[in-house]
């Protein structure tokens, strides 16, 4: 059968009537011809007539063969029983909703956490060939960081030395002010070695990249904007190309413009050459100097591992050839893992646990067909007897099923578009990849494809109860659903399902939040409480050293150590080390059986005022913090914590640290910088409460101020909310210099908060999955027990007549649900065991088969259980024998 | 009725009327009435399968249809043999002369069995004789 065929058959659906009329216009013509000749014959007009259609056999007969013969039958089928489905969910709205809702909010949920996971981890990134482009990191074996950035003479020699990459680029992160036209706003910009845009493939919407002779040192600032960027701040006027912006107070010439979309890296939005200022030739020239990521795009036909071999006998050559870069070699890792790679288990965990959730909702829904089964049993058996085909009808119900699983689904649809929509409203944590987040063509199809199997799968049962009904049964007087007795069987088994699936949900979210409690519990080292941070920017074209730095500070902290309400006020490097802290090696004064180890060990190194480091709230040991008599000219001191005097003093102790001496790297030969230790304070957990504390060295902001500093103000009254500061400290700001922008202004409380965001994020969907989990088991456990009595009242009224105990009974239904219950957790334990070990990497003070977890989550489960059978165990208690004996 | 006998039946019907359709553009009053006319009354085709078998063919593109007038003015439906019927018309040609052609041998057997070829004196299926429904 060939296209005219299914063209004639499609013309037959859309056309029907036209079709209809075709058919009988022939036919009557036909009878008329027939007619015609019969008179010519000698008959008369109605013995013609009546002659005519005799022959014809039954016109409707024909006619219905005819159709037959057209083969549309199938397709009008489906559309008819469509149309019954929704009538007959129409006459049952409260079915129909339970049905759909909790369809669409299982369909919903997976198919939102499918669209992130989709977009997230599956899709490649927006770059031709992108499974080339490869992060470069430096494996710094010597202090344990397998993914460390370098310097910039290695990166030249990898550079020049590697031919398994087509193009290697150093990418270095920053922030810039933007002031023109509007407020002004930080955003995030990258420094980069020319060749970036080329390595990464993406096309200009306006203008080009950098050339080469604009990444030379010394040459005018370009740079490139982003389309956001663009669009937001500079009103996306065309002609913006060759035309100066300011950014951080400096001019820079504007060459290029974006594709919308393209933030690399770190929600870049703007990139300029990587260039060495007269300032930064130390770094320039400094192989030990730990401060560059790179990138690169892998040559044609080389593969990682090919790559990877290769590096490694650069690494190694170059480790031979320099001092410092012993026990350094490289690690090669796709651009796309180094993006998604922490993101990837969290979001699995939730991917899996929206999939329970969907099975335990999808139980309710069984149990709520069979239970509509055995209501329509009757009128099946009816229509049974009449003569309706059995396979007819099992057709009927499955589209029914079907029919209810594809609405489910579209609702669904709905609201995953909605989540999805409001997915950056919703998460507060920075997905990577968010952009690539959508309900696209795939996760389209995933949803039809879960509202189709859904929809099947829920046919099985109601078909398999018409296939075995038998039509006497029903048609007996006093016939008690006879037919879903056998299937009524099934029933208990989803509970028993939903409850392991229930504890499986309830573990992993008891894991999480006592590893969520776990980490607030830890001792920060400082005090968060009632601290105000906010970071300010001096611009270098009019604080270009370091004495105009000092002068502005040295205005600026006094009037916020005056402001009322503040206890102490200071400026620091750094409140809370970021991903790439400011670090330095050191060498210790006259140890010389420790100078060849420790000596290549790397320090944290900030900057503090004395006040800065009280209104942190970091404790000092022992000695003193800062003074006045510690500022320029004077000999170079510092603050250290405990974990450098473990390390590289562990036999002098902390009383014996002090008056030690150190240096840090880059000093020269007739003046290494020595520096005298005059305090020890203690830890502080700086880089996020899960993370090991780093030796760390405070020096007086006097004598090495920053250009970006974070203003510490701690309020003294111990209850004020830090925020009132605010105004305050903006106003000191103002006087000092009113130009400067604010930046970065929260609590220290919400700094903290913010490390800990996405731990706190998954908790709590958890949390949300396995409430939504247990709550559906709960209505399970309800429906199936309320059914179980309701089945058997006759026998309850026969014991009750027999003067069994009211709480005999109530207790007997208990049980009955508890045995249920207690299978479920059986299983359900079996599986959290094994499945709990997938979350080690998320726990925190506690193993994945914590057992108080485990006993926590069973009884609960248990009372859960109790509780949801309580209603249908005391039913099961009034039933008043005469009423049950009667059998109504 | 076995369902070997109905596809018989039906290849036959359909046989005729690719046949008639060759002979030119019809309404399907109109085969009949040539069918029962060529046949001197003998084959009388039921005309409760004949829009089946219509249709059928209409499915299988051998025939198109479309609605013209008739010779008397009224509306109907006329079928043509389309290129592809044409050519099925001349496969089942063929198969329905060796079908004849083995129902006569056997109808005329007289209990040997080894005999091959055509015997003296039997028929052979010729053009324009149609063997009786």
């Amino acid at each position: 059968m060939g296209v005219r065929s299914w063209w004639l058959r499609l013309r037959g659906l859309v056309a029907r009537e036209q079709v209809e009329r075709e058919l009988d216009e022939e036919v009557r013509f036909h009878l008329d011809m027939e007619t015609q000749t019969n008179i010519r014959r000698g008959m008369s007009p109605e013995e013609a007539r009546r002659e005519a259609h005799r022959k014809f056999g039954g016109v409707e007969r024909h006619k219905e063969a005819a159709r037959e013969a057209r083969g549309t039958r199938p397709l009008e089928d489906l559309v008819r029983d469509v149309r019954m489905s929704m009538r007959g969910l129409a006459r049952s709205p409260g079915f129909a909703a339970a049905v759909l809702c909790t369809l669409a909010l299982g369909i919903g949920g997976t198919t939102s956490v499918f669209s992130v996971v989709r977009g997230v981890l599956l899709r490649p990134l927006p770059f031709p060939e992108a499974h080339e482009l490869t992060t470069i990191w430096l494996a710094n074996d010597r202090e344990g960081i397998e993914e460390d950035v370098t310097s910039w003479p290695n990166f030249q020699d990898w550079r020049s030395q590697t031919d398994a990459f087509q193009e290697m680029v150093a990418v270095s992160g920053g922030r810039f002010t933007v002031t023109q036209e509007g407020p002004a706003e930080e955003v995030r910009g990258a420094f980069v070695t020319d060749g970036f845009f080329d390595m990464l493939g993406s096309t200009m919407h306006l203008g080009r990249g950098f050339r080469a002779e604009e990444a030379r040192d010394g040459a005018a600032p370009v740079v490139v904007l982003s389309h956001e960027l663009w669009v937001r701040r500079f009103g996306a006027a065309p002609s913006i190309v060759g035309t100066n912006v300011i950014l951080s107070d400096r001019p820079y010439t504007v060459v290029g413009v974006t594709q919308p979309g393209h933030r690399h890296p770190h929600d870049a939005e703007l990139w300029t050459p990587l260039t060495f200022d007269d300032g930064m030739q130390g770094l320039r020239e400094s192989r030990g100097a730990l401060w560059l990521p790179i990138m690169g795009r892998l040559a044609e036909g080389v593969t990682l591992e090919e790559a990877q071999a290769q590096m490694d006998g650069i690494a190694r050559r170059l480790a031979g050839e320099y001092e410092v870069n012993e026990g350094m070699g490289v690690n090669l890792e796709p651009l796309h893992e180094t993006l998604v790679g922490d993101v990837r288990t969290p979001l699995m965990i939730l991917f899996g646990a929206v999939v329970f959730v969907l099975l335990v909702g999808s139980a309710n829904v069984a149990n709520l067909l069979l239970a509509r089964g055995a209501v329509r049993a009757r009128e099946m058996a009816v229509r049974l007897s009449l003569g309706a085909g059995r396979a007819r009808l099992i057709r009927q119900v499955v589209t029914e099923s079907a029919v209810l699983g594809l609405l489910g689904g579209l609702l669904g649809v709905g609201l995953a578009a909605a989540a999805v929509s409001g997915l950056e409203r919703l998460v507060p944590l920075e997905l990577p990849r968010l952009d690539a987040v959508g309900l696209d063509g795939g996760v389209l199809l995933f949803a039809l494809g879960l509202s189709l199997g859904a929809g099947l799968l829920f046919a099985v049962l109601p078909a398999l109860q018409v296939a075995g009904a038998d039509p006497g049964e029903h048609l007996k007087e006093g016939a008690r659903g006879a037919s879903s007795g056998g299937l009524g069987r099934l029933r208990p088994l989803f509970v028993v399902g939903q409850f392991a699936f229930a504890v499986v949900l309830l573990v992993g979210a008891g894991l999480l939040t006592r590893s969520f409690f776990n980490v607030m519990a830890v001792d920060a080292g400082y005090d968060p409480e009632g601290v105000l941070t906010a970071e300010v920017r001096l611009p270098d074209p009019r604080y270009p050293d370091s004495e105009s730095v000092r002068a502005f500070y040295a205005t600026l902290v006094p009037r916020l150590q005056s402001l009322p309400g503040v206890e102490h006020a200071g400026v620091i490097t750094a409140v809370l080390l970021d991903r790439l802290p400011n670090m330095g090696r050191i060498a210790l004064e006259g140890r010389p059986d420790l100078e060849e180890v420790l000596s290549r060990h790397s320090v944290t190194r900030d900057a503090a005022t004395a006040d800065a480091l009280r209104a942190l709230g970091i404790e000092l040991i022992t000695g003193r913090l800062f003074n006045s008599t510690d500022g320029p000219g004077a000999a170079m001191v510092a603050v250290v914590n405990e974990t450098f005097v473990r390390r590289f003093l562990p036999e002098a102790g902390v009383d014996g640290a002090l008056g030690q001496r150190f240096v840090f790297g880059d000093g020269t030969e007739e003046d290494p910088g020595w520096i005298t230790i005059v305090g020890i304070v203690e830890d502080a957990k700086r880089s996020g409460l899960t993370e090991e504390v780093r030796p760390a060295a405070f020096l007086p902001w006097t004598t090495v101020p920053a250009q970006v500093g974070q203003l510490v103000l701690r309020t003294g009254a111990r209850d004020a909310n830090a925020l009132h500061l605010v105004e305050g400290l903006r106003a000191a700001l103002q006087e000092a210099d009113p130009t400067l922008p604010l930046t970065r202004i929260r609590t220290l409380e919400q700094a903290v908060s913010a490390t800990m965001a996405q731990r706190r994020f998954l908790t709590v969907l958890l949390a949300a999955f396995a409430l939504a989990g247990t709550l559906l088991a709960a209505v399970g456990i309800y429906g199936v027990m309320a059914y179980l009595v309701g089945h058997r009242t006759r026998e309850l009224g026969i014991r009750a007549a027999l003067g069994a105990h009211r709480g005999d009974i109530i207790s007997g239904v208990l049980r009955e649900a508890l045995t249920q219950a207690g299978a479920g957790l059986v299983l359900g334990v079996a599986g959290a065991m094994v499945l709990s070990g997938l979350l080690r990497t998320q726990l925190f003070g506690l193993e994945p088969a914590d057992p108080l977890t485990f006993t926590g989550v069973a009884v609960t489960l248990l009372g859960v259980a109790m509780l949801a059978s309580w209603i249908p165990a005391r039913r099961a208690a009034s039933v008043d024998p005469a009423v049950a004996l009667r059998g109504e | 009725m076995g369902d070997d006998r109905a596809d018989m039946l039906q290849g036959t019907l359909d046989l005729l009327i690719l046949k008639m359709l060759a002979l030119g553009p019809m309404h399907g009053w109109g085969i009949s009435q040539r069918i029962r006319e060529l046949s001197d009354d003998v084959l009388q085709v039921n005309q409760g399968s004949l829009y089946p078998a219509l249709h059928r063919l209409e499915h299988r593109d051998w025939v198109r249809s479309e609605w013209g007038t008739s010779e008397n003015n009224r509306r109907a439906k006329f079928y043509r043999l389309t290129p592809l019927g044409a050519r099925q018309l001349g496969e089942e040609r063929g198969g329905w002369r060796r079908f004849a052609d083995a129902v006569d041998r056997v109808l005329d057997a007289e209990g040997r069995v080894a005999d091959k070829g055509p015997r003296e004196g039997s028929k052979v299926a010729g053009e324009g004789d149609l063997a009786p429904a």
